[in-house]
């Protein structure tokens, strides 16, 4: 527990959503990439956060008491699509298949662009709280001041 | 020129208050309202510092309950100083009176 | 005058002490906005507050064991989490609506703000009694 809780729950926000955006931008600058490792195009990844709570030897006892463990988010792991690669008709493309059609992958910009935006908008929300977390302290500070 | 007779004053009753006893019970109240007062004061003093030791340490939950304590610690010594000047005062006022 | 610190400044810092815990669970809120199957949490003091600084209006009595304990006085007053599983729009699972949580994180600054001023206020009071009431 400390003072700074509020401020490391935001914090660990801000890292996820950067990590996320990271991501994005993975899957946005290897959306013609056709060839990766294993010679398959690039598959798109995603994150999954996951709730951090701090140890607590009782959930009952936290709900009832001012005892909070709560710790913010975290990016558990980093998995890959498993939607089917996207096709398209290229006859001349070097990684064409037999029938003419080159395996593209399973990127769509729209959606990362949309993720992108909530990601930022995310990061931006977590940023105005740390803020105000900041102007608490500042205001507590206060009264030692008179 | 009329000469009238002083008539003699009455006696001036006793009042109920000269008839109590002085006893010394009330220099005890004062005295154990001085010690508990005191004893508050201390224990503010004490109670600012554990906030400030958890500061410190970084195991402190609110900010705001070490500003408090050591506040609340802080007026509770100036009134006590205040009130310590003014029995001094007081005192030697009292050592001043010419009897 | 120490009674005067356990009435009104020991009240403000409980009050403090509520607002802040909501402040961290609502940052807890905001930083799971995107996480799958969260629910958001919510901090609930002030109806028992406003119970306990009633109290002496009132003349509840508990005749019966099964009757709901109310706080005598604030100092039993324990802010309380509480879980809300409202149902969710998203797929996910995840019920934080990001506006509402803003909204609540702006007031409750501004609430933690106004209290410590009117604390502020209080030990001014204090203080100018000692320093003028001496002259």
């Amino acid at each position: 527990m400390g003072m700074f809780d509020s401020i490391n729950i935001s914090a660990s926000a801000l890292t996820a959503q950067k990590t996320r955006i990271d991501i994005i931008s993975k899957n946005m600058a290897n959306v013609n990439t056709t060839r990766s490792t294993g010679g398959m195009p690039y598959r798109r990844q995603m994150v999954v956060f996951e709730e951090q709570r701090g140890p607590s030897f009782s959930s009952y006892l936290e709900k009832h008491t001012n005892r909070f463990n709560g710790k913010g988010v975290e990016i558990s792991e980093i998995v890959e699509d498993t939607t089917p690669f996207k096709l398209k008709y290229e006859p001349g493309h070097p990684d064409a298949n037999e029938d003419g059609y080159v395996m593209l992958p399973n990127v769509d910009m729209v959606t990362e662009m949309v993720n992108m935006i909530d990601a930022q908008r995310a990061y931006e929300a977590n940023i105005t709280a740390i803020n105000g977390t900041k102007s608490m302290l500042m205001k507590a500070l206060e009264i030692s001041r008179r | 020129m009329e000469v009238r007779t002083i008539r003699t004053i009455n006696q001036i009753a006793p009042t109920d208050g000269l008839n109590k006893k002085l006893d010394g019970s009330n220099a005890t109240q004062f005295g154990q309202l001085l010690k508990n007062a005191l004893n508050r004061v201390n224990e503010l003093q004490i109670e600012s510092d554990e906030y400030k030791k958890l500061l410190l340490t970084g195991d402190l939950d609110n900010l705001h309950d070490v500003t408090i304590a050591a506040e609340k610690a802080n007026i509770s010594l100036q009134l006590t100083l205040s009130i310590r000047n003014k029995l001094v005062e007081a005192y030697r006022e009292i050592m001043r009176m010419q009897i | 005058m120490y009674a005067n610190f356990k009435n009104n400044i020991d009240l403000f810092n409980k009050v403090l002490d509520g607002i802040w815990l909501r402040n961290k669970v609502i940052n807890h809120n905001i930083a799971n906005a995107d996480t799958p199957k969260y629910k958001k949490l919510t901090v609930s003091f002030e109806d028992k507050l406003r119970e306990a600084l009633s109290k002496s209006d009132s003349k509840l009595v508990k005749t019966h064991e099964k009757h709901l304990p109310f706080p005598v006085n604030t100092k039993d007053i324990q802010p309380r989490i509480e879980e809300n599983d409202k149902f969710s729009y998203r797929f996910d699972g995840n019920n934080v609506n990001i506006d509402t949580e803003m909204a609540d994180l702006a007031k409750n600054t501004i609430m933690y703000n106004a209290v410590i001023d009117q604390l502020i206020s209080e030990f001014d009071k204090i203080k100018n009694v000692i320093h003028e009431g001496g002259k």
